[in-house]
């Protein structure tokens, strides 16, 4: 009896397991035929209902805008029909997930990601050109800026979305209680520093990050490029970090350090953010974020002082354009979610998102359309809008993700004083090169 | 005889069906992925979806870094130092356990709260606890005057391995202790009476 139920068991295992391995691998037809309908053909300008797909898959990061998408998913689906999944995914394990996904043929039809990833995923094959699918009225409501950030080889290969515009901002109480006044270089700052610094009252000058890939660069790439350095050289060939200037950002970075809160090492923006809404630090670089927090909360955020971005030695200045993307993968549904993604990219819906989490439009509809962004008195928007023309983005660049974790440990090593700003910038240099290099 | 031998072999084949599904879980969910990570190892994988053979220059490429020495480094002391430390602690708790006393059995579920603890939850208070500016632990050797400054003991490349050894140590040398004791309880008394009476002490009666 007992041979007969384990014989019994062993068959089910390994019928199952076999069964499990036959759903995964054809799961590029499974995705794309998610309905009883065949996809439409891919460049076609209109699709008549019986080429519609039942349902299409998109991911959000963070619950971004969830809310928001729920609502204009229900629209999309009243006017076609079509059902719009809607995924959640966390910031810190989207890029290691859509490539999993991505390489098991398993991909959603659209998701909200970086445009540092839009080259790669081009090269990869896993996204079509948004700019063939999306209306000629969403392609020509974007600014340029936004396109350009957006585009490979000239053509719009994803579509640009959540753009917030980076700069230093100011406690303004804790400097008039230190009598300085807002600094306009990094210099100035570092000079003013020990003022705002009192660890035994809890207050510090800066809050920054040094130990988590991501945001320590984007905490340090503004003070790099104020200094005449950059993540690459000129024509794109090596790094543009590994020299005098760079290493000169790199010290100035660790300078700063000294007088920042002590939780760099393991911090997140995030954490940056709260220190200075807790009026536990003096500065910090962000976006307009922590003031729609206080905002939200009911608190006053009047004390806050919205900069310029900090000159370098020479003068130079420039605010950390962030801009995130929506990417319409190769699943054969292009041509409706292309539709999605023109219903999405409303003033009614992503301007409506736009205005709540305090990020900067790029779309000129949202400017007429949503008083907000059009009211210079509006500290959320205006300040920030203003910072676009000097804001710089981060490369799109094949092999980014390897590129940014070289730089950020280097950040890292020179800030906790394992190495010093050389060394570690020499370390990274080399290994930068040989990433470029392919 | 023959017969015998048939029924001999038709017993071992049903009597290896016992053991089959382990077999193929195991092979399917531990050889092959070990299998195909070590293929792997060998190629380089491009952007585009090619694989290029490079035989052994990921190995090259992973000794030449100069963070590796570091790397093993780490690993040794997290393996090695951070054993001992459990081993060690729970020791010394299954000897304290061992013996009766008042108040033994609160104790024991005291000493049993660590290992009863979801991680996550241990890893939370820990995180609160480590925290530079108002966390307990800094909060009191700047009381003690250990230190004048806050120290991020988790973003500091100089502690933060001691610190997260010591939260792995306080949460596995529990299941050390309960290890040990049920050891110790295995053992007969009249052993260690046998040796008392040929005079061995405290230290030679436990080794």
């Amino acid at each position: 009896m007992k041979k007969a139920l384990a014989f019994v068991l062993s068959l089910l295992l390994i019928v199952s397991l076999a069964a499990c391995g036959q759903s995964a691998a054809p799961a590029t037809e499974s995705s794309a035929s998610d309905s009883t309908a065949a996809p439409a053909e891919s460049g076609s300008s209109e699709t008549s209902t019986a080429a519609l797909p039942e349902s299409i898959t998109y991911v959000t990061l963070g619950s971004t805008g969830l809310d928001v998408l729920k609502q204009a998913a229900d629209q999309f689906k009243s006017e076609t029909g079509v059902e719009v999944k809607l995924e959640d995914w966390a910031y810190t394990e989207a890029y290691q997930k859509i490539l999993t996904v991505a390489e098991a043929g398993n991909m959603p039809d659209a998701m909200y990601g970086f445009a540092s990833w839009t080259n790669e995923f081009k090269e990869a094959g896993y996204i079509v050109c948004a700019e063939d699918y999306i209306s000629k009225d969403l392609y020509n409501d974007f600014s340029e800026g936004a396109r350009k950030v957006c585009s490979v080889d000239g053509k719009m290969w994803t579509v640009p979305s959540y753009m917030s515009v980076r700069t230093v901002l100011f406690n303004q109480k804790m400097l008039d209680a230190a009598g300085v006044k807002v600094p306009t270089t990094w210099e100035e700052f570092l000079e003013i520093a020990p003022k705002l610094y009192d660890p035994a009252n809890g207050k510090y000058a800066y809050s920054l990050v040094a130990g988590q890939t991501k945001n320590t660069l984007d905490c340090f790439l503004p003070i790099l490029w104020a200094y005449g350095a950059d993540v690459m050289n000129a024509d794109g060939t090596a790094n543009g970090f590994n020299n005098e200037k760079g290493i000169a950002a790199l010290q100035m970075y660790c300078d700063i350090a000294k007088y920042s809160v002590p939780d760099y090492g393991e911090a997140t923006i995030n954490e940056t953010q709260s220190n200075f809404t807790n009026q536990v630090a003096a500065a910090y670089f962000h976006n307009a974020q922590g003031m729609r927090a206080l905002a939200d909360a009911g608190q006053d955020y009047s004390w806050v002082t919205v900069a310029e971005p900090l000159a370098g030695p020479d003068g130079e200045k420039y605010s950390l354009g962030v801009m995130d993307i929506d990417i319409i993968f190769k699943t054969g549904n292009e041509d409706t979610t292309a539709k999605f993604i023109d219903l999405w990219h409303t003033a009614d819906y992503q301007g409506l998102v736009i205005e709540q989490t305090g990020w900067v439009p790029n779309q000129a509809s949202y400017f007429e359309k949503r008083a907000a962004f059009s009211d210079e008195t509006n500290v959320m928007v205006a300040p920030f809008c203003a910072l676009e023309p000097i804001a710089k983005f981060k490369p799109s660049i094949v092999g980014w993700e390897q590129v940014e974790k070289s730089m950020a440990d280097a950040v890292t090593k020179a800030v906790m004083g394992e190495m010093s700003p050389a060394d570690a910038f020499a370390q990274a240099g080399s290994e930068v090169d040989a990433i470029i290099a392919g | 005889m023959k017969k015998r031998k048939k029924s001999e072999i038709l017993e071992k084949s049903f009597n290896m069906l016992y053991i089959l599904p382990m077999i193929i879980v195991y092979l399917v969910f531990i050889i092959y992925p070990m299998g195909d990570v070590m293929r792997l190892s060998f190629y380089d994988k491009k952007v585009n979806g090619d694989m290029i053979y490079i035989g052994l220059k990921n190995f090259a490429d992973f000794f030449a870094d100069p963070d590796t020495p570091m790397i093993f480094m780490n690993t040794a002391i997290w393996v090695f130092v951070g054993t001992a430390l459990k081993l060690g602690l729970g020791l010394i708790m299954a000897l304290a356990l061992y013996k009766n006393f008042f108040g033994k059995k609160l104790i024991t579920g005291v000493m049993l709260i660590p290992y009863a603890m979801p991680a996550a939850v241990a890893c939370m208070i820990w995180r609160l606890m480590y925290n530079p500016m108002f966390g307990h632990i800094g909060q009191f050797m700047r009381d003690v005057g250990l230190t004048d400054q806050a120290v991020n003991f988790l973003g500091n490349t100089k502690t933060s391995l001691l610190a997260v050894m010591i939260v792995n140590v306080w949460a596995v040398a529990p299941f050390c202790a309960l290890n040990i004791l049920s050891a110790l309880y295995s053992i007969p008394k009249y052993i260690y009476e046998a040796a008392s009476i040929d005079g061995a002490n405290g230290w030679q009666g436990g080794k």
